[in-house]
């Protein structure tokens, strides 16, 4: 007994796929030699898929999505890592009210913030390759390393040129240290940050030299950005 | 196999013949947002289709388009090279839509928008009108039997693959996609 158009009908996908298998095959093979209704109905789905695979496989979006991608990678590097960065760059964009110095008063509290959390960030990834024994001793001692130690004496300007020198004495050392490229990467994209923070203060310095707030600020970031390159540096030695 | 999955394993899977972990690639896993971007160039027209077909809508597919390109530089460092990296890229892209609660819980659909939107893009298709009709047909379908159809037909994804990426059974799988070619099929007469 051959099968009936319902019961055929229920294959004709895997028919058309050529995915059925005996006895089954057979069954719709010799339902569709004597069913025109059925054979329509299965050039009808042989149709469809034959439009389904001719459709485009790449379609490009109305508008570059770029722009607001970028913008979200710090997010998604952040949540990758232990805590967020603040991007100064963002703080800005928001358009806050401005401080006296004519920076927005919400991008200097980013900046401060934001050196807050990179230490925490790079601390927390480098220490981790660390000796617990180094760690403790230089929480301990505070110690410094030899480019940082006479950074407090001196006019800023004068104080500027020696971190300057100092940042970038270690700089050059951290290229050849054997740092992961993750690592690396995490360390370059902090750096960005404070150098950005300390662009910033410098500007807002222009604007008001005589604020010793801003001072301080500034030379803080240039601190932390001798200890972030010390970090990495010890972690490439200890890797 | 049937045509479509053929489809994909010459095309995502094994995108422009390049080496499971290209140069570039690595250079992306490493924190080069240029070369990241570069990836996004050459994948974004995939990845938009992808999400266009499965929500049926242009603003929720540039939202998850945006979406799973953040989550790819997430979890970059964890790309191994096991597939090419547009395989990868588009399972993760799969996983971004199916897990989006907005997307399911989303009733208001701008079909005609979206079908316009598809079908500006289908001058070198073969059969343009029907192309067209086709895309207007996929967007109205109800979303279950849309995605199944996007992935099985379209997409070159097995009921299994399906049934493990959406979390029904293979068979509810092959059921859905029994309903959306029914359903595609009295649209389109």
């Amino acid at each position: 007994m051959t099968w009936t158009c319902e019961e055929t009908r229920e294959r004709l996908d895997e028919w058309v796929e050529g995915s059925l298998v005996d006895p089954d095959r057979r069954e719709v093979a010799a339902h569709l030699e004597s069913c025109e209704a059925c054979r329509a109905e299965a050039a009808g789905v042989g149709e469809l898929l034959s439009a389904a695979a001719a459709l485009p496989r790449a379609i490009r979006p109305p508008q570059d999505l770029w722009p607001e991608i970028d913008a979200r990678l710090d997010e998604a590097a952040d949540t990758a890592g232990a805590a967020p960065v603040v991007p100064l760059s963002r703080a800005r964009r928001a358009g806050p009210p401005r401080s006296a110095s004519g920076l927005p008063r919400w991008g200097l509290v980013a900046a401060a913030l934001a050196l807050v959390l990179v230490t925490a960030v790079v601390t927390a990834l480098l220490t981790r390759r660390w000796d617990q024994a180094m760690a403790l001793k230089l929480q301990r001692t505070g110690e410094r390393a030899p480019a940082t130690a006479g950074v407090a004496a001196g006019g800023v300007a004068d104080q500027e040129a020696r971190f300057l020198a100092a940042s970038q004495e270690l700089l050059t050392g951290l290229e050849g240290q054997r740092l992961s490229p993750e690592t690396m990467a995490i360390v370059r994209r902090n750096l960005e940050v404070i150098d950005a923070a300390i662009a910033e203060l410098r500007v807002a310095l222009e604007r008001d030299p005589g604020n010793g707030e801003l001072t301080r600020m500034l030379l803080a970031t240039y601190q932390r950005k001798i200890e972030l390159l010390e970090q990495a540096a010890r972690a490439g030695e200890e890797g | 196999m049937h045509a479509a999955t053929a489809r994909t394993l010459a095309g995502v899977g094994r995108s422009g013949g390049e080496p499971a972990v290209s140069a570039r690639v690595r250079r992306a896993q490493a924190g080069d947002r240029a070369a990241f971007r570069e990836l996004y160039e050459e994948h974004v027209g995939r990845v938009y289709a992808l999400c266009l077909r499965m929500t049926g809508d242009p603003e929720e597919a540039m939202e998850r388009t945006q979406d799973a390109f953040v989550l790819a530089w997430r979890k970059l460092r964890s790309f191994r090279g096991d597939a090419a990296f547009g395989t990868w890229l588009h399972r993760l892209t799969v996983n971004v839509v199916l897990t989006d609660r907005r997307s399911s819980g989303r009733r208001v659909r701008r079909v005609e928008a979206a079908a316009t939107d598809a079908g500006s893009r289908f001058e070198s298709a073969p059969r343009v009108g029907l192309g067209v009709d086709l895309e207007r047909a996929i967007a109205r379908l109800p979303t279950g039997a849309r995605r199944v159809f996007v992935l099985y037909d379209v997409e070159g994804y097995g009921h299994q693959e399906i049934a493990e990426m959406t979390g029904i059974a293979a068979g509810t799988s092959k059921a859905q996609l029994h309903r959306a070619r029914r359903l595609l099929r009295e649209a389109l007469a």
